[in-house]
C-alpha cells in the first residue's frame, strides 16, 4: 500500500477512542470517575492540595489562642469526663507550673519567633 | 431446535470457525449471512464490531470503510459497527493493519471481528485467534470464515477456535476432515440432516456437543 510509512496504529487507536470511550461508559450507565457537583467544595481535594494557602498563624491565634488559664481549666474539665485519668486539680496545677517554667526559660531568648508562617511557603487548611 | 439467543458462545469470547460448502449452488452457502447476522444481533453485546469483508459482499451491514484510517475516523464519530472492504487487493496488508489497530484499542472495549476468506489473510489471522482473545488482553472475539477447513494452511488457526460452526449440508469431501478432528459422529449427523442453511454448532467431539440451529433470517443474506 502506498501510505505504508504513515501508518501508526497507536495514534489511530488513540484518535478513534478519544471520545467514544466516554460514550461507551455513558451507554453502560457507568460514570468515568466520581465527581462533586460544581457548587459543592471538594474538601478532600483541598486537604491534599499542597499549593492551597491556609490561614496565617496570626489568624489562627486570633481564633484559637485562648488565655492560658482558661485553657488549663478547659483541659481539667475535659479530664473530668474521662475515666481513670489524672484528677483535674492536679492537671490544672501541673499545667500551670509547666507554663510558668516555659515562660521563665524563654524569657531571656528572643521572642521574635512568633510562629508566623514564612511568606511563600504553602500551607494546608 | 435450539435458540441462539440463550447460548453463551454467541456472546462470549470463544473464537468460532465457520465453514460449509460454497454458496454458488442452491440450498448451500450462508456463511457470510450467518456472520452478518451474528454481528447485527448477538454481536450487539460487543463494543466494536468489524466485518473484514474481503470480497465486498453487499449483504454485509455496518458502516462501510476501506482503510483502517477510515475506520478510526468513523469510530471518532461514534460508529461501532463496520463493513470493512479493503481498498486494494492486498487483503493481507489491510488485515495486518486492522490487527495492529485492534491491539491498540482500549482493553475495556470488547471487540468482535469477522474474518471472511480466512485462507487469504496471512499471519495476522493467527495473531487474532492465538493472542487477541483474552478478555483481559486485547479482548477480541474472532469469527473465522473459510469455504473449506482444508483451505487453511495454518492448522493452529482452527485449533484456536474451540467452536466450529458448519453451515448447511456437507458432502463426502469433508468426511476425512471431520474424522481427523475426532468428529466423525458429527459428520454423520450433518450428512443425514441435509438441512440447507442450518447451523451445526460443534463445541466438542461428543454427540451432545453438537447443536442444531435454524437458518438465520433471509434478510441478512
Amino acid at each position: 500500500m502506498s501510505e505504508s510509512e504513515s501508518f501508526d496504529a497507536t495514534a489511530l487507536a488513540a484518535e478513534a477512542t478519544s471520545d467514544p470511550v466516554e460514550d461507551l461508559a455513558a451507554e453502560h450507565g457507568e460514570a468515568a470517575a466520581p465527581s462533586s457537583p460544581p457548587d459543592v467544595p471538594n474538601v478532600f481535594a483541598r486537604l491534599f492540595d499542597g499549593t492551597a494557602q491556609g490561614p496565617s498563624m496570626g489568624e489562627l491565634r486570633q481564633q484559637y489562642d485562648l488565655p492560658r488559664g482558661l485553657t488549663m481549666a478547659l483541659r481539667g474539665t475535659l479530664r473530668v469526663a474521662d475515666t481513670g485519668g489524672i484528677p483535674p486539680l492536679f492537671d490544672i496545677i501541673g499545667g500551670t507550673a509547666l507554663t510558668l517554667r516555659s515562660r521563665a526559660t524563654a524569657g531571656s531568648s528572643s521572642t521574635s519567633s512568633d510562629g508566623d508562617r514564612p511568606s511563600g511557603v504553602p500551607g494546608r487548611e | 431446535m435450539s435458540d441462539p439467543n440463550r447460548r453463551g458462545v454467541w456472546t462470549d469470547r470463544t473464537h468460532v470457525f465457520i465453514s460449509g460448502i460454497t454458496g454458488s449452488a442452491s440450498d448451500m452457502g450462508g456463511k457470510t449471512s450467518t456472520a452478518n447476522w451474528w454481528l447485527c444481533e448477538p454481536g450487539k453485546a460487543f463494543d466494536l464490531r468489524v466485518f473484514f469483508n474481503a470480497k465486498g459482499s453487499s449483504a454485509v451491514r455496518g458502516e462501510r470503510v476501506s482503510t483502517v484510517q477510515d475506520l478510526a475516523q468513523k469510530m471518532r464519530e461514534g460508529v461501532r459497527h463496520f463493513d470493512f472492504v479493503p481498498a486494494t487487493a492486498d487483503w493481507e496488508a489491510h488485515h495486518d493493519r486492522l490487527a495492529q489497530f485492534v491491539a491498540e484499542l482500549p482493553r475495556s472495549m470488547s471487540k468482535l471481528v469477522v474474518h471472511d476468506e480466512a485462507p487469504e489473510l496471512g499471519d495476522s489471522l493467527l495473531r487474532f485467534v492465538r493472542i487477541y482473545g483474552q478478555e483481559d488482553g486485547v479482548n477480541c472475539k474472532s469469527l473465522v470464515i473459510a469455504q473449506s477447513p482444508t483451505d487453511i494452511k495454518e492448522k493452529s488457526v482452527i485449533k484456536q477456535c474451540p467452536a466450529k460452526l458448519w453451515v448447511g449440508p456437507t458432502s463426502e469431501d469433508y468426511r476425512h476432515w471431520f474424522r481427523a478432528n475426532g468428529m466423525s459422529n458429527h459428520y454423520e449427523t450433518i450428512a443425514e440432516a441435509r438441512a440447507p442453511y442450518h447451523l451445526f454448532l460443534m463445541e466438542g467431539t461428543r454427540d451432545e456437543d453438537l447443536t442444531l440451529y435454524a437458518p438465520v433470517p433471509e434478510a441478512y443474506a
